[in-house]
């Protein structure tokens, strides 16, 4: 499952962070932000699976490629910030 | 027709590009404004567009502002780094989309190197005129009529140890110089992408160091509930919806270049203007303006005849070429051509050495001695 959710500021900062994911192997879907994740409004996410979680986060730190938060889906449509 | 006016814009295109402008008019939305799959077209579209931008001129994608043409990015940046009043230092050789900004800001402009052809001199004029540390540099790589390159690497230099913000148009020097935004240290760099970068008429870019002052204030997809508009690029300089068909077929008209080579292209260029200077040499009545240091543009003044008539008759032959003084008047008063105007031709990477002999024979017929 997609669960963990990277978000960011623009298209354009998912975008570039999809790129680094997609260098180091690791799969990511763009979404939408959801509405309870958002930062002053509209904004993009990066979903990625829980096992590869620790690889995402290592290629973004390697890029430079800097998110705004890391949210993980709970139970009951409920979300939790995932803290570094 | 033979086209000889690709300073203005280049006509003939890689058919790559018009076959991308209808593929995105066919799959995109618009970028940042959904999740939808026509949505995510639009900003991978965009995206790829930022990124060839970003490494054909040495930046980061985010760098990348796309604008309507290179007066729109010469905008903002002069809006962007200069306050009403300023003191500014400019070339002689620069275009309108440079100094009516600067008229409509009243700023206090002193002109800098005015010899054409004359690298030295334009540098040691710069390095004069900003001993008075002004608020901005602002200098155009080629000139637009007498593709006089002009030594913006040093001067940009200049610029870097006096920390004085420098501002590049590279209206007619990019796709065929090199054009850097890391090594120039520029605050921004101005370009369109109608020209030597083959995209579509509306299409351009401003690379930009960081922030800058928006020219228009609106959607930008982020921040949303922020009545401000976003403090990070390239949100913060583009509002509204972007030309996304038009930043498709500038993604191919880039990747022609990338493809020819930026050197190659000029090489090229410059042959047709070696032919073209050694043909019409032989024909005293036209006069040549050349020398040291220049682009596939080539301006003459055929004696005893109007520029605007003489292009007018090259037209009737099928020739396209431009004449009068190319929205820069402060060049031709540089040149000294600011009366007559001069008849302007200038390559691409599609014009042949059978055009070039083609429009001398023309010459010799329409304008005898």
């Amino acid at each position: 499952m997609y669960d963990y959710f990277f978000t960011f500021r623009s298209v354009t900062s998912a975008l570039n962070a999809s790129r680094a994911l997609e260098r180091a192997g690791v799969p990511s879907v763009t979404v939408r932000t959801p509405k309870d994740l958002r930062h002053k409004g509209c904004g993009y996410s990066l979903r990625v699976r829980e096992e590869l979680l620790p690889e995402a986060k290592n290629a973004l730190l390697s890029a430079g490629t800097g998110y705004q938060k890391l949210y993980r889906r709970a139970g009951g449509g409920s979300w939790r910030e995932v803290l570094a | 027709m033979i086209y000889f006016d690709s300073a203005a814009t280049s006509f003939q295109k890689p058919v790559t590009v018009p076959n991308a402008v209808l593929r995105a008019m066919r799959t995109c939305a618009s970028v940042g404004r959904g999740g939808h799959a026509a949505a995510m077209a639009a900003a991978e579209t965009v995206y790829q567009c930022r990124v060839m931008a970003a490494e054909l001129f040495d930046a980061e994608p985010e760098q990348i502002v796309f604008t309507m043409n290179a007066t729109h990015g010469l905008n903002a940046a002069i809006f962007s780094v200069l306050s009403p009043g300023a003191r500014v230092v400019i070339s002689g050789f620069e275009h309108n989309a440079v100094t009516r900004p600067l008229h409509a800001l009243h700023a206090d402009v002193r002109v800098a190197g005015e010899k054409l052809f004359d690298a030295e001199n334009t540098l040691r004029a710069f390095e004069r005129a900003i001993e008075e540390k002004p608020d901005a540099v602002i200098c155009t790589h080629v000139s637009n009529v007498f593709g006089y390159i002009l030594p913006v690497e040093r001067i940009a230099a200049l610029c870097r140890a006096r920390q004085i913000p420098f501002i590049l148009d590279a209206s007619q020097s990019a796709g065929t110089l090199p054009v850097s935004l890391r090594q120039t240290g520029a605050r921004f760099i101005a370009m369109p992408g109608h020209k030597g970068l083959y995209g579509p008429q509306g299409t351009g870019l401003l690379l930009c160091a960081d922030g800058g002052t928006p020219l228009l204030f609106g959607g930008t997809g982020s921040n949303s509930e922020d009545q401000a508009m976003p403090d990070f690029l390239p949100d913060r300089l583009e509002a509204g919806t972007h030309n996304v068909c038009g930043i498709a077929g500038l993604t191919e008209g880039m990747r022609f270049v990338r493809k020819q080579t930026p050197q190659a292209i000029l090489r090229h260029e410059q042959a047709l203007l070696a032919q073209m200077k050694q043909e019409l040499s032989e024909q005293e009545n036209v006069r040549l303006f050349a020398g040291e240091n220049q682009t596939g543009v080539l301006s003459i003044i055929v004696e005893n005849k109007d520029c605007e008539e003489a292009a007018q008759a090259l037209a009737q032959e099928g020739i396209a070429v431009r004449a009068g003084l190319h929205c820069a008047p402060l060049a031709h008063s540089s040149a000294g051509t600011a009366d007559a105007g001069t008849l302007r031709i200038s390559f691409s990477a599609f014009n042949t050495p059978r055009e070039a002999h083609r429009f001398a024979l023309l010459c010799k017929k329409l304008f005898p001695i």
